[in-house]
C-alpha cells in the first residue's frame, strides 16, 4: 500500500506482547487516516459502559497517509481513547516530529490495550517494538522524560511523546507532550496513559515512506510550500496566534473573568503585538513545515526570569484574561508549568477561572482553596493553584484536577452555573454570546467544547453572518465545517495550511500519495462518514440532544461590554439552530444518526449495533 | 491626520481608527484620529491611510475590485465586521470607530 505503512501494532500492555495487523484497503479509502482510524478503533474496541480508566479502554495512536512524505505540515499524529473528562469520544492531535518517525519506522499507528502492572514506556525502532522499564522516569516532567529517554536509547533523533506527573496521577485534564512544546492537549489523553502506567511512547524510523507518485507529490508539495510563504499564512509565521488577542478584544469576544466579559482592560499588555517585542525568543517549525508558527517566549526579568514556554492564543487567554491576569511573565510561567507537568492549558485556565469566580462569590471558602487569595487577577495565586492542580495536592488541587464539570458537580451550591464547558470539556477562548455560530459548533462538537472541530467561528468573524444572532441556517454551516475538518484531521494536515489548500487540493494530495483515486466529492463524503462514526461512538456511550448545549452562562447572563451590551443567546434561537444542524446532518431531533443516513455512508453495521431506526 | 494620538485627545469630530498586527507595523502606530466634517466613505479612509503610510496597507488588506479578502484581514466598524464586498458601501461619520486587524488565526 502506498502512502500508508500498511500495518499497525496492537499491543497488550498487561501481557507485554503485541502483534502487527495489516491495514485493509477499504478502511484506508473509506476512513482516510488519523481521525477516521481513531473513530474505527474506539467504536470497535470500547463498548458501552467501559470506564475511561478501566483496562478495557484503549489508547490508540494514529498517523495519516501523508505523514512521513514530502507534503507540508503533515508530521502530525492523533491519540484516541474514551475521555475521562467527557465519557465520550476523546482525542487530541499533536505536531512536531513524532509522526514522521513513527511512520518512517513503518507503522501507521499503535493501539494499546490493557494496563501495565508497572511504569513502562513503549519504543518503536523500525520493525522492532516493545516495552521498557520507566521506573527511572516515573515522576519526571515531560521535558525531563524526553531527555532521559533519548539518553537511555542513545539516539538524539528519537522522538518521545510523554506524560508528566499530572498524567501519572490521573489528573483528568492531563495531556501528552512531544518535542517539548507540542501537545495532544485536550480530553485528558495523558491521564488515560497514566491509568495504563504508560509513561511515554518513543519512535525512531529510518525508512522512507513509499508514495504512489513521487514526482507528482514532490512538485505539488513544492507549490504548496510556495503558497505557504504568502500573506495567508503571515499571521502564523510572523505574529503567531496571540495576534488574536486584540482582534477578539475589538469584537468583544475575548473571554475574560471566566467568560463573564468579552473584553479585558489589560488586553494590550498581553497582546501578541506586545509579546513579539518583549517576550518572543525564537520561532520554531515542526518537521516538514514551511510556516513555523511556534512562538517561544522567554521571561527576561523579574521573579520568573529564564522561564521559557511556547505561547499560543488559547493558552494565553485561558491563563491570562480568563483568570483576570494581565501580565505576560506570569502567563508564560503558568504555561511552562502546564507543559512540563503535563496538563492542558485551556482546561487548566478555565477550571481555575471557575474557582476564582466561586471564591469571589463566596461559594468556595478560604478552606476550600487552601488559604489562597484566589481572586481574579492574582497571578501568584493562580500559579499556586495550578501547581496544586498538577500534583492533586491539597483540597483545592484535588478538586481542580477533576476538571471544571466534576469540580462544580462536587461543590454544587449553584457553582455549576459558572462552569464553562460542553460535555465536560472546558470551553476554548471564543466568547459564547458574541460569536453565536461558533457556539453552535463548540456545543455540537464530538469531543466537547472545541473550536477545532468545525471552525465555525470563521463565518462570525468574517462577517459572513450576523454573529450576534442564531438561526436555522447556521446548522448547515457547522455541518459543512465539521465534514471539512474531519478530512483535515484524518489526512492529518495542520489547520494553518487550510487557507492555501482547497478540498480539491486535499483530494489531489491523497491520490498522489496513495494512488487511490479520490475526488473532492468522495473526500467530503469520507469526512461525513468519519464524523458519523465518531458520533455513533458517542451515542453508544449515552449522548443525546441534551449534550449539545452551551453552558448556562450563554443563556442566562447578558453581556455588559460596550458594543455588545445586553447580548445573550435565547433558548429559542439556539433550539432552532440545533434543529437546523440535526436536519443538515440527517439525524433525528434527538441528535441520533438514522439508519438511512448511516446506510448511505456505508455504516450499516454500526446502525445495526446501535439499533437505530 | 496625526500619529500617534491618544483616544482621549480625539474630539467628537473625528473618526477613531485602530490598527493591530501587521497594520500597526505598517502604520507604525496603534491608532489615529481623522477629522471629518460630516461623512467619509470607508473606501476613501483606506485611500487616505494608504497615501499617508504606504500602499503596503491596501495590499495587506487584500483589496481588490470586489472588496477585501476576509482571509487576510478583518475590518470592524463600530463593533461590526464589514464583510469584504460591503467595504465599498460603508459611510463613516464623526464618532465612528474603525479597526483594521488581521483575520483570526485559529487551529493547529
Amino acid at each position: 500500500m502506498k502512502g500508508y505503512a500498511g500495518k499497525y501494532i496492537v499491543f497488550d500492555l498487561g501481557k507485554g506482547k503485541g502483534r502487527a495487523e495489516a491495514l485493509s484497503e477499504s478502511v484506508a479509502i473509506n476512513l482516510i487516516g488519523g481521525y477516521g482510524f481513531g473513530a474505527r478503533t474506539l467504536f470497535d474496541y470500547v463498548k458501552a459502559g467501559v470506564e475511561p480508566y478501566s483496562p478495557d479502554n484503549v489508547i490508540a495512536w494514529w498517523t495519516g497517509p501523508l505523514a512521513g512524505t514530502v507534503a507540508p505540515t503533515t508530521s502530525k499524529y492523533a491519540v484516541f481513547a474514551k475521555s475521562p473528562l467527557t465519557g465520550f469520544f476523546g482525542f487530541g492531535i499533536s505536531s512536531g516530529g513524532f509522526a514522521y518517525e513513527l511512520k518512517s519506522a513503518g507503522w501507521d499507528g499503535v493501539v494499546f490495550l490493557g494496563r501495565s502492572p508497572k511504569p513502562v514506556y513503549f519504543f518503536v525502532d523500525d520493525d522492532a517494538y516493545g516495552l521498557r522499564d520507566a521506573s527511572g522516569v516515573w515522576g519526571k516532567t515531560t521535558w525531563e522524560t524526553e531527555e532521559l529517554v533519548k539518553e537511555e536509547l542513545g539516539d538524539d533523533a528519537v522522538r518521545v511523546a510523554a506524560i508528566g506527573p499530572a498524567g501519572e496521577s490521573m489528573v483528568r485534564i492531563a495531556n501528552i507532550t512531544n518535542d517539548r512544546n507540542r501537545q495532544v492537549g485536550r480530553t485528558g489523553m495523558g491521564s488515560v496513559m497514566g491509568s495504563k502506567m504508560l509513561k511515554a511512547v518513543a519512535a525512531r524510523g529510518t525508512e522512507s515512506v513509499d508514495v504512489a507518485n513521487p514526482e507528482g507529490l514532490y512538485q505539488f508539495s513544492m507549490e504548496l510550500n510556495e503558497r505557504c510563504k504568502g500573506p495567508k499564512t503571515e499571521k502564523y509565521r510572523i505574529y503567531g496566534t496571540p495576534a488574536n488577542v486584540l482582534v477578539h478584544q475589538k469584537l468583544c469576544c475575548l473571554p475574560s473573568y471566566n467568560f463573564q466579559r468579552g473584553t479585558f482592560e489589560f488586553a494590550e499588555e498581553v497582546s501578541g503585538e506586545r509579546m513579539l517585542r518583549t517576550h518572543v525568543k525564537k520561532v520554531i517549525a515542526c518537521t516538514n513545515c514551511p510556516i513555523a508558527c511556534d512562538h517561544v517566549n522567554e521571561v527576561r526579568d523579574g521573579p520568573y526570569k529564564g522561564t521559557v514556554a511556547s505561547m499560543d492564543y488559547e493558552s494565553l487567554d485561558m491563563l491570562g484574561p480568563c483568570c483576570g491576569v494581565g501580565d505576560l511573565d506570569s502567563i508564560t510561567k503558568a504555561v511552562q508549568i502546564c507543559d512540563t507537568m503535563g496538563v492542558d492549558t485551556i482546561s487548566a485556565g478555565v477550571t481555575i477561572a471557575w474557582a476564582m469566580e466561586c471564591y469571589e462569590r463566596g461559594i468556595l471558602s478560604g478552606e476550600d482553596v487552601d488559604g489562597l487569595d484566589l481572586r481574579f487577577g492574582n497571578a501568584e495565586a493562580m500559579i499556586r493553584a495550578l501547581e496544586l492542580l498538577c500534583r492533586k495536592e491539597g483540597r483545592l488541587g484535588g478538586l481542580l484536577a477533576e476538571g471544571v464539570k466534576r469540580a462544580s458537580d462536587a461543590i454544587g451550591k449553584g457553582s455549576e452555573k459558572y462552569a464553562v464547558h460542553n460535555k465536560g470539556l472546558e470551553w476554548g477562548a471564543y466568547s459564547m454570546r458574541s460569536l453565536k455560530t461558533s457556539t453552535l459548533g463548540f456545543a455540537t462538537s464530538i469531543r466537547g467544547a472545541c473550536y477545532l472541530r468545525s471552525g465555525s467561528y470563521q463565518v462570525d468573524v468574517k462577517g459572513t453572518v450576523d454573529r450576534l444572532k442564531l438561526d436555522r441556517s447556521r446548522g448547515k454551516i457547522v455541518y459543512e465545517g465539521e465534514n471539512s475538518y474531519a478530512i483535515i484531521d484524518s489526512l492529518i494536515l495542520c489547520k494553518f495550511i487550510r487557507g492555501v489548500l482547497s478540498s480539491g487540493d486535499m483530494a489531489k494530495l491523497y491520490t498522489l500519495a496513495t494512488g487511490f483515486e479520490m475526488n473532492e466529492k468522495q473526500l467530503t463524503l469520507a469526512g461525513e462518514r468519519i464524523h458519523n462514526l465518531a458520533k455513533c461512538f458517542n451515542v453508544m456511550h449515552g449522548a443525546t440532544r441534551k449534550d449539545d448545549y452551551p453552558p448556562p452562562r450563554a443563556f442566562e447572563e447578558e453581556m455588559t461590554d460596550e458594543g455588545v451590551r445586553g447580548v445573550r443567546i435565547t433558548r429559542e434561537e439556539y433550539d432552532e439552530a440545533l434543529d437546523g444542524y440535526y436536519e443538515a446532518r440527517g439525524w433525528t431531533g434527538e441528535g441520533i444518526p438514522t439508519k438511512g443516513k448511516l446506510t448511505e455512508l456505508g455504516l450499516e453495521k454500526e446502525a445495526e449495533g446501535l439499533g437505530v431506526g | 491626520m496625526s500619529c500617534p494620538r491618544s483616544l482621549r485627545e480625539m474630539a467628537e469630530s473625528t473618526i477613531e481608527v485602530d490598527f493591530t498586527g501587521p497594520f500597526r507595523d505598517i502604520c507604525r502606530c496603534k491608532n489615529i484620529g481623522i477629522d471629518v466634517d460630516e461623512e467619509l466613505s470607508l473606501q476613501k479612509l483606506i485611500g487616505e491611510i494608504a497615501t499617508k503610510f504606504g500602499f503596503g496597507f491596501t495590499e495587506r488588506l487584500g483589496m481588490s475590485e470586489e472588496g477585501y479578502d476576509g482571509e487576510l484581514a478583518t475590518v470592524i466598524v463600530n463593533g461590526r465586521v464589514v464583510r469584504g464586498p460591503k467595504i465599498r458601501e460603508v459611510v463613516l461619520r464623526p464618532g465612528d470607530h474603525v479597526v483594521f486587524a488581521p483575520s483570526l488565526a485559529g487551529g493547529g
